[in-house]
């Protein structure tokens, strides 16, 4: 693994104030694309102190991300809505010493082409996690691009 | 678990068939959690905690606890109103878990059965019919 870049994570207060920005604005994704946020996206996992403090992962991970896949359903009535599933990941340590995490944000392509985030997290079990991305066509590596 | 816990957890589940009013040791209780715009549903096993995700199954995810990564503390379905099907074998040790829920008579339900209460409760739809709860335009406009 090449070497992880160290995101600091929010304070709570923060958490608030970044998502906020990301309902307001939007996140920018790699190539410039806008990312679409509601504040129920925030409230629903409210809950869980650790994923609000990474709230200041999401934009970072949606603008150099280490990889990112397009997946289309397997699930019939999935395909006929024609919603896809982009999914950007990134390896982050939140302090120098503390291990890297595999951060997931999870992102629906509608139609339109319009972007709605859906959800971030870590993995649980990253292996899983890549191998089941793997499945899915890579949009996106940042180690072909040289970065 | 330990032998005392494995004890436990068994008497517990002897005690609730006899008399729900009764145990002496809590069930695992779940908070359920739906947020209709984005068609997600939430069980939270409480109390709350935080959580690293594993996506097992399409739109899937189960919560294990941030510090010990063996131990469920949730779960998280998205496209709730589309799950169509529970036969995925790679669900079944999950659906065969059993809580009581939150506000609910809901009482040792296995999660097979919360999620097609919550289908009723949140779609009121016993059978399976996949929709969207908040239609959107472009999805409109795309049909």
């Amino acid at each position: 693994m090449d070497e992880v870049p160290i995101i600091p994570l929010a304070s709570l207060g923060e958490a608030f104030q970044i998502f906020v920005g990301y309902v307001e604005g939007g996140i920018l994704d790699f190539e410039g694309k806008r990312i679409e946020a509601d504040f129920g996206d925030y409230t629903h996992v409210i809950h869980d102190e650790n994923r609000i403090k990474r709230v200041s992962w999401i934009e970072p991970t949606a603008q150099e991300p280490d990889g990112v896949w397009l997946w289309r359903s397997r699930k019939p009535s999935k395909r006929q809505l024609d919603i896809r599933q982009q999914t950007y990941i990134k390896w982050i340590r939140p302090a120098k010493k503390e291990p890297p995490e595999l951060f997931v944000l999870g992102v629906e392509r509608l139609p339109t082409g319009r972007l709605r985030l859906r959800s971030w997290y870590s993995a649980n079990n990253p292996e899983a996690e890549l191998e089941k991305l793997g499945k899915g066509e890579q949009l996106y590596d940042r180690r072909r691009q040289g970065r | 678990m330990t032998v005392e816990g494995k004890a436990a957890e068994m008497i517990a589940k002897h005690v609730s068939a006899i008399s729900p009013k009764v145990r002496e040791v809590p069930e695992d209780i779940v908070d359920i959690d739906y947020y209709q715009n984005k068609d997600i549903l939430y069980l939270h096993i409480l109390p709350y905690r935080s959580a690293r995700l594993q996506e097992v199954s399409e739109d899937f995810f189960v919560c294990y606890d941030w510090d010990n990564p063996q131990q469920i503390v949730g779960f998280e379905i998205h496209y709730f109103s589309l799950l169509t099907e529970l036969d995925d074998p790679l669900l079944e040790p999950y659906l065969e878990m059993r809580f009581d829920v939150v506000d609910s008579d809901l009482r040792q339900a296995s999660l097979r059965e919360i999620l097609t209460w919550a289908r009723q409760r949140f779609h009121n739809q016993p059978s399976v019919e996949p929709c969207l709860t908040s239609p959107l335009p472009e999805i409109e406009s795309a049909k």
